[in-house]
C-alpha cells in the first residue's frame, strides 16, 4: 500500500514539471488548516473523474452536479478526518458515493448519517484481493458477469458500499445483494483462474 | 472647486502637548500623501478626519459634511474607509469573519451581497486562498492586509490609510499601489506614510507635516524642487564637519551626496523628493525649540543648519 | 506496479459516459489510484466542462465562504454585542467581580462578604460601560469607531449585555451569602445609577478615568458606612441604609433616570473619542 502511494506521488511529480506541486495528501492537510486555495486545487484535480463517475450512477444531470458540489463542501468540512491511510481519491469517492446515496433516499437523514460512519470501514479482505488484481483483468472478469451481478460488484467492490447501502442504491433487498455477490465472486474467481 | 476634504485651524492637544497644531488643508480628490517623521501628528490628523477623535479646535468638512454634527458624522462614516496605524484584530476570527464583521458594522445587511463584497476585497489584497485561516495563524504582513481589505469595503469615497505599506513585501506593496491609485480615480485617498519614494510614485499631492503643522503642500515634483541647487556630490567623508552641509550620506557609487548650501563650484545634481523632504525636516529641527529636537542627529543637524543660516 | 494506463479514447468515452460497463469498471478502479490518468482526464476538459467546473466552484465557494461560529450572528446589534470577543471577556470579568469577590470575602467573615457584595456588584455593569466605550479595550475598537454603527445606541447595548449578565449572578450571590432578602436587590439601583451617569457623561469625558473615579467614590462610601455601623450588626445596618431608607434608593433612582433621559436624547449620536 505504501509502495503504491509513493509510486503515485513519483508519477505525479513527473507529470508536473517544476516538482513544486503538492501531493493530494498535502493539499488535504492544507484544507484541514482552512486553506481555501488548496480546496480549489483538489477540486480542479478531482472534479472531472468524480463527476464522470457520479454521472454514470445518476441519470439526473442536475442531481449529479449537486452531489459533486456537496462532496467538495464535505471535503472542506471534514478534511481533518482523513487519517492519512490509503488514496485521497478513494477517500473522496467514499464521500461522493454517500452524498449520492443520501440524495437518492433523503427520507432517513439520521440513519443515513449513522450508516456513513459505520461504512467507513475498509472493504473485506477478499474484496481487497479482487481490487488488487490487475485492472485490465478485473474488467475482463467483470465483463463476463450478467448486468445484475455486475451492478452488485460495482456497488460493493468499486464503490465500497455495505450490503445495505448497495441494496438501497440498486433498489433490491439486502438478501438479494448477498446472494448475487456470492455468485459473482464465484464466477470471477473462475474467470481469473 | 469641489473640495472633498478641508480643514481650517484644526488642532488637538494631548495633555498640554500639541499633536496637531492648526492644520489647514484643502483636497479636491485623488491620492494625497501625508509625509512626516514619527510624532509629526499624521496619525492624530487622520484619526480626526476618520471621525474617531474629536478635535479641540478648528473646522472640518468631509465630503461636504461637518463631522461635528451627529447626523453629518453618520453620513461621513457611511462613505468612509479607515485603516488605523496598528489595526487590532480578533485573533480567534478568520480573515473572512473579521472583514464580514466590519461589513456588518458598515450596515451591509444583505447576506449574499455582503459575502460577495467581503470576497471581493479579500481577493483585492490577495487573500482569497487564506481567507478562512484564523488571524492568529497569519503573519504580521498578512494581518495587515486583512485590515486593509476591511477598509476597502463598499468602495468608500473617502479612504484614510495610516501606513498602509507597513510590513508588506514588495509584491503586495505593488498591489497596494494599484489599489490606491484606482481608489484615487473614484474618490479621495489620504495616505500617511514616511516612505517618500512610495508617496512620489503614488500621490498627485503631498503634504509634509512637522511638529503638528503642515509645512509643505504641493505635487511631489514641487517637494523635490525645494532642494533645487541644494544637492551636490563630492568625496568629503561624512564624518568631516563642513560648512553648508545639512545632510550627507554615501551613495551606492561610493561618493557622498550632500544637501544644504553648496560650496562654490560644487557638482550639483538633480534633487529627488527625498532631498526636498530631508531639507524640510532639517530646517524644522533647526528652527524648533531646543526641547523639540530629539536625538543627537537632530542636534548635529541643528549645528550644521546654524552655520547655513549664517551663510544665507 | 504495472505500467497500465487508460488510453486516451477510453478516457474520452468515460468522460462522455459512452464507455461500456466492462471498461468502465477498469477505468474507475484505475483512476482512484493513478494521479497521472486523473490529470490526463482533467487536462482534456472541453469548454463545456470548464464552464460547468466554474459554475459548480462558485456554488461550492458560496457554501464554504461563511462566517465561522464566532461571527454567525446576522443582526448588526447581535454581532456588535454578543459577537464581539472583547465584550464577552468583559462579561466574564464582570461576572467574576460580582460572584467571586463577595464569596471570597464571605469566606473570611460574613460582614466582609456583605460589604464586598455592596461594593463590587454595582461595579460590574460599570465595567461593561468601559468595555463598550474604550477603543483601547477592544482590539478592533478603532476600526469599529469609524463605522456608522458606533453610536450611543451600540454603547448602551454593549453595556446592557454585560450588566444583564452580572445582575442575576449578583442576586445569586446575595442568596448564597445569605443576607436579608431586602439586600438582594438593594445594590441594583446604585449599580444602575453609576452605569447611567458614566454613559451620560461618557461622550464628553474620558470614560476610563470617569469610571475609576466613580468606582473609587462608591467604594469609599460603602467602606465608610461599614465602619460607622461597627457597634450594631453591620449587615443589618448596611442593608438598612441601602434598602430601607427610601431616600437613598429614591436618590439613586432619580440619578439613574436623569442620566437615562440624557442618554435617550443622545441615542443616535455617533460616538467619538478624545483620548490619544
Amino acid at each position: 500500500m505504501v509502495l503504491n502511494r509513493t509510486g503515485g506521488a513519483v508519477a505525479q511529480t513527473g507529470m508536473d514539471p517544476g516538482g513544486a506541486e503538492r501531493t493530494d495528501a498535502e493539499l488535504l492537510a492544507a484544507v484541514a488548516r482552512q486553506d481555501r486555495g488548496a480546496l480549489r486545487m483538489l477540486y480542479e484535480r478531482h472534479e472531472p473523474w468524480i463527476m464522470a463517475r457520479v454521472a454514470r450512477r445518476c441519470a439526473d444531470r442536475q442531481m449529479a452536479e449537486e452531489v459533486v458540489q456537496d462532496t467538495f463542501v464535505a471535503v472542506w468540512r471534514s478534511a481533518d478526518r482523513y487519517e492519512g491511510r490509503g488514496e485521497v481519491a478513494a477517500w473522496m469517492w467514499g464521500i461522493a458515493i454517500h452524498e449520492l446515496l443520501h440524495r437518492l433516499r433523503p427520507r432517513k437523514p439520521l440513519l443515513d448519517r449513522l450508516r456513513m460512519i459505520r461504512s467507513d470501514t475498509l472493504a473485506s479482505a477478499e474484496e481487497q484481493v479482487l481490487l488488487g488484481v490487475q485492472h485490465g483483468e478485473l474488467g475482463t472478469a467483470m465483463g463476463g458477469l450478467s448486468p445484475e451481478l455486475g451492478a452488485v460488484v460495482q456497488a460493493t467492490v468499486l464503490d465500497g458500499l455495505t450490503t445495505r447501502e448497495a441494496a438501497r442504491l440498486l433498489g433490491i433487498p439486502a438478501g438479494t445483494v448477498k446472494t448475487r455477490m456470492m455468485r459473482a465472486k464465484a464466477q470471477m474467481r473462475e474467470a481469473l483462474a | 472647486m469641489n473640495l472633498t476634504v478641508s480643514t481650517h485651524a484644526l488642532a488637538k492637544h494631548f495633555g498640554g502637548t500639541p499633536a496637531v497644531d492648526g492644520v489647514d488643508m484643502a483636497v479636491v480628490g485623488g491620492v494625497v500623501g501625508l509625509l512626516g517623521p514619527n510624532g509629526a501628528g499624521k496619525t492624530t490628523l487622520l484619526r480626526m478626519l476618520a471621525t474617531v477623535l474629536v478635535p479641540d479646535r478648528g473646522d472640518t468638512r468631509l465630503l461636504g459634511l461637518d463631522p461635528a454634527r451627529p447626523g453629518d458624522r453618520l453620513g461621513i462614516r457611511r462613505q468612509l474607509g479607515y485603516l488605523p496605524q496598528e489595526p487590532g484584530l480578533y485573533p480567534g476570527f478568520s480573515a473572512f469573519d473579521l472583514v464580514d464583521y466590519v461589513a456588518v458594522l458598515k450596515e451591509m445587511s444583505d447576506r449574499n451581497a455582503r459575502r460577495d463584497e467581503v470576497r471581493r476585497v479579500l481577493d483585492l489584497v490577495g487573500l482569497s486562498d487564506d481567507m478562512h485561516r484564523r488571524i492568529r495563524t497569519l503573519s504580521g504582513g498578512t494581518r495587515h492586509r486583512v485590515a486593509l481589505a476591511a477598509s476597502l469595503l463598499g468602495s468608500p469615497r473617502l479612504l484614510l490609510m495610516d501606513e498602509p505599506a507597513a510590513g508588506l513585501d514588495p509584491e503586495h506593496r505593488l498591489q497596494l499601489r494599484s489599489i490606491l491609485s484606482e481608489a484615487g480615480t473614484r474618490g479621495t485617498v489620504i495616505v500617511a506614510t514616511h516612505h517618500t519614494a512610495e508617496a512620489a510614485a503614488l500621490c498627485q499631492q503631498v503634504m509634509v507635516m512637522l511638529g503638528g503643522r503642515v509645512c509643505f503642500t504641493g505635487p511631489p515634483a514641487g517637494l523635490a524642487a525645494l532642494a533645487q541647487d541644494k544637492v551636490w556630490v563630492d568625496d568629503t567623508p561624512v564624518s568631516v564637519d563642513r560648512a553648508g552641509r545639512v545632510q550627507s550620506w554615501v551613495t551606492s557609487e561610493g561618493r557622498i551626496r550632500n544637501i544644504g548650501e553648496p560650496p562654490a563650484g560644487a557638482d550639483l545634481v538633480e534633487p529627488s523628493i527625498d532631498d526636498g523632504y530631508l531639507l524640510l525636516t532639517s530646517r524644522h529641527e533647526a528652527s524648533g525649540p531646543a526641547g523639540r529636537s530629539r536625538a543627537g542627529v537632530g542636534r548635529r543637524l541643528g549645528r550644521r543648519l546654524a552655520s547655513i543660516g549664517g551663510g544665507r | 506496479m504495472t505500467e497500465w494506463h487508460v488510453s486516451a479514447p477510453q478516457l474520452e468515452a468515460f468522460r462522455t459516459g459512452t464507455i461500456g460497463r466492462t471498461h468502465a469498471a477498469s477505468v474507475e478502479a484505475h483512476l482512484v489510484s493513478c494521479a497521472g490518468c486523473r490529470q490526463a482526464l482533467a487536462a482534456g476538459a472541453d469548454a463545456g466542462g470548464l464552464e460547468r467546473q466554474d459554475r459548480m466552484w462558485a456554488r461550492i465557494a458560496d457554501a464554504v465562504d461563511r462566517p465561522g461560529p464566532q461571527a454567525r450572528f446576522e443582526s448588526v446589534w447581535a454581532r456588535a454585542t454578543f459577537g464581539s470577543p472583547p465584550l464577552a471577556g468583559a462579561a466574564v470579568v464582570a461576572l467574576l467581580l460580582a460572584l467571586a469577590v463577595p464569596l471570597l470575602a464571605d469566606a473570611m467573615s460574613p460582614r466582609a462578604g456583605v460589604t464586598a457584595l455592596l461594593a463590587f456588584a454595582p461595579l460590574a455593569p460599570l465595567l461593561g460601560v468601559v468595555a463598550a466605550f474604550r477603543p483601547s479595550y477592544d482590539p478592533a475598537g478603532e476600526i469599529t469607531l469609524a463605522t456608522p454603527v458606533a453610536t450611543m445606541r451600540l454603547v448602551l447595548l454593549r453595556t446592557l449585555v454585560v450588566a444583564t449578565a452580572s445582575i442575576p449572578i449578583g442576586l445569586l450571590v446575595a442568596v448564597l451569602l445569605p443576607v436579608r432578602t431586602s439586600l438582594l436587590v438593594g445594590w441594583v439601583l446604585p449599580g444602575l445609577a453609576l452605569c447611567a451617569v458614566t454613559l451620560a457623561v461618557g461622550t464628553r469625558v474620558e470614560v476610563g478615568r470617569l469610571a475609576i473615579s466613580l468606582a473609587l467614590g462608591w467604594g469609599v462610601l460603602v467602606s465608610m458606612l461599614a465602619r460607622d455601623m461597627h457597634r450594631g450588626s453591620t449587615t443589618a445596618a448596611l442593608s438598612d441604609w441601602v434598602v430601607n431608607q427610601p431616600a437613598t434608593q429614591i436618590t439613586f433612582a432619580l440619578v439613574a433616570l436623569a442620566a437615562g433621559l440624557v442618554l435617550a436624547a443622545r441615542r443616535d449620536d455617533p460616538v467619538a473619542w478624545s483620548e490619544p
